[in-house]
């Protein structure tokens, strides 16, 4: 069985995109694929800071958890700097996690350019390899901006391309973008169609090197 | 010892590059920490000409290249530079025995990386905070941009088993500022080198290069903005040659030069005033040999060093009595202090200072015998390792 630690901005009832959704839709794949899921995401009303148990999958195994927290800087002065203060208030929480566990993570899988460093941090630090799913990219969403703010966001996706154990996408296309505008090695990209959760599993099992089937019992 | 301490210093500079006061703050403590045998690791940002890697009187230096992302603003590219200190600093604790490790981190700019490496490694962080963004904003957070720094501030003196500022003035301001308990504070000064001010030179031709044989010479150093006072010291120098002869000279950089410079214009002061631009190293400390007194008028100064290093050269100071400075000169004892702000006042300070050199010798006399005293980087690196050595024993107390 697998446990990981998944990073994102977004997780329902926090909705900005539909990174939300997808993260949410993965997310309960995984647990009835028998995965331990932790999810640090950021908080916001109407559900406070805290944790919030989803508990044991229908077929008994599989969980998870989701661990919401603030920003502890209040102001910014944009999504840079944001960032960049929330993600280290994610390694905060996510080192708690580690200890707690007493280190038995497999993996942590960061969604978008916003939790790379986080989980750059956790590699480092911790030696926890991390997979890095790519849902949109600043390229796309900036329309090919070289404006200063966006060109520091790509640079951290850079980053989050060269450490990264797997870059995931979802869909072909994207892989495409990724060669192509990020330079990323083809190699280097799965894909897991529309994120779902069993071909996300196999990208992880390829990492951790944990081939086991899906619903096996952590052993 | 087993349980003798280990430091992770986190400071933006580190010399070569010096930007301002923590650069030789961090050198200076490393150095004597290191003689007492804590073993220092230094991380900071790369330099033109500076290795990756060095060891420079035994303290271990690593550096980082601070452009290694762009960034588009100053308090943006603290951050993502705080990326690179981050895992360096990671490499290093990976590496060590977590039991005797201290994270020490000096000021907001290196918050991220300090406060995400104690974290993870779960070894305990110390901060100094040198200023405030409140101080340095003179009491007014009135950007979305300040807001940010001051918060900032204050996650990392929260994150912070203890805090250490540099004067009790500071202190005060960082109790008040950020809910700092205060048995979590210590107050430790910044320190000096006397026996730097030593060294042999030719001081009457060095000397000609600033000032005619009848004029004083008045020295300011300092970041030319507007906190530190250079304005008023500007609006003072009328009065002041209405009663004597005398030369200003001007060290040091910033946006206030221009206005300056008009301001020395408007006011036809031109062939009295003198803008040297930043100095460093041996030139800085003849200037202060020669001149006869040195002035600083800050307005905000939470240390001020400026005072410390011309008491140091035994050269008289005339200081505004505010924060750290009114902890280093006292009036009448060790220098001469004035009102902050207030032109009038520091110009007739400045004349009493130059007039009355019987009681300036013995002024600059209890200055220097202050500074050995009081602001020596053994005793400094001392009371600093006892903060290290405390927070060792409360750490084996408690499981995180």
């Amino acid at each position: 069985m697998l446990r990981i630690l998944l990073l994102t901005w977004e997780y329902p009832p926090r909705i900005v995109g539909e990174l939300a959704f997808a993260v949410r839709d993965l997310s309960e794949g995984l647990r009835k694929l028998g995965v331990e899921t932790i999810i640090v995401t950021l908080a916001d009303s109407p559900v406070a800071l805290g944790v919030e148990d989803k508990g044991i999958g229908n077929s008994g195994i599989g969980s998870l958890q989701i661990i919401r927290v603030g920003n502890p800087v209040g102001t910014h002065i944009h999504i840079l700097t944001w960032a960049m203060t929330l993600m280290t208030e994610f390694e905060r929480v996510s080192a708690e996690v580690y200890y707690r566990l007493n280190g038995n993570i497999d993996l942590v899988d960061a969604h978008e350019w916003l939790c790379v460093t986080a989980a750059l941090n956790l590699k480092d630090s911790l030696n926890l390899p991390f997979v890095f799913s790519i849902h949109s990219t600043e390229a796309q969403r900036s329309l090919g901006s070289k404006g200063p703010l966006s060109q520091a966001i790509k640079s951290i996706e850079a980053i989050g391309f060269g450490e990264a154990s797997r870059v995931i996408v979802g869909s072909q296309e994207k892989k495409i973008h990724l060669i192509s505008d990020y330079g990323v090695p083809p190699e280097k990209i799965d894909i897991a169609d529309a994120f779902r959760a069993e071909e996300v599993f196999r990208i992880y099992a390829s990492v951790t090197g944990n081939i086991k089937e899906p619903g096996l019992p952590r052993g | 010892m087993a349980s003798f301490p280990e430091v992770l210093m986190l400071s933006w500079e580190f010399p070569p590059r010096i930007v301002g006061g923590i650069s030789s703050h961090v050198y200076n403590l490393s150095i004597e920490l290191t003689r007492l045998g804590v073993p220092v690791h230094v991380v900071t940002c790369a330099f033109p000409g500076a290795p990756d890697r060095e060891e420079i009187h035994g303290i271990a230096v690593y550096r980082t290249d601070p452009y290694a992302l762009p960034a588009p603003d100053f308090p943006s590219w603290v951050f993502t530079m705080n990326i690179g200190l981050q895992r360096l600093g990671a490499e290093i604790l990976r590496h060590l025995s977590r039991e005797r490790f201290i994270i020490h981190a000096h000021d907001w700019l290196t918050a991220k990386a300090a406060i995400g490496l104690k974290h993870l490694h779960r070894v305990p962080l110390l901060a100094t905070i040198h200023s405030t963004e409140y101080g340095r904003q003179r009491g007014s957070l009135s950007s979305d941009c300040s807001r940010m720094i001051h918060q900032t501030e204050y996650w990392l003196s929260f994150e912070s088993w203890r805090v250490i500022c540099c004067s009790l003035y500071m202190a005060e301001e960082v109790r008040h500022l950020f809910g700092v308990p205060e048995d979590k504070l210590d107050v430790i000064p910044n320190g000096v080198n006397p026996e730097e001010f030593s060294e042999p030179f030719e001081a009457e031709s060095f000397r000609k290069q600033f000032a005619r044989p009848g004029e004083a010479l008045v020295l300011y150093v300092g970041r030319l903005v507007y906190e530190k006072g250079c304005k008023v010291l500007m609006e003072a120098i009328p009065e002041i040659l209405n009663q004597l002869e005398a030369k200003f000279v001007f060290v040091g950089d910033g946006y206030m030069r221009e206005i300056l410079e008009e301001e020395a214009k408007r006011l036809k002061l031109y062939d009295r005033v003198f803008f040297t631009g930043f100095l460093q190293g041996s030139t800085l400390r003849r200037l202060y040999r020669i001149a006869d007194i040195c002035v600083v008028p800050s307005l905000y100064e939470p240390f001020g060093i400026t005072a410390l290093e011309a008491m140091a050269a035994k050269c008289l100071v005339v200081a505004s009595a505010t924060g750290g400075l009114a902890e280093i000169v006292e009036d009448g004892r060790t220098g001469i202090t004035v009102p902050p702000g207030d032109p009038e006042a520091l110009a007739k300070g400045i004349v009493k200072a130059l007039r009355d050199a019987g009681r300036s010798d013995e002024l600059r006399n209890n200055a220097l015998r202050k500074v050995l005293h009081e602001y020596d980087w053994r005793k400094i690196a001392k009371a600093t390792l006892d903060v290290y050595v405390r927070i060792l024993e409360e750490r084996r107390k408690v499981p995180w």
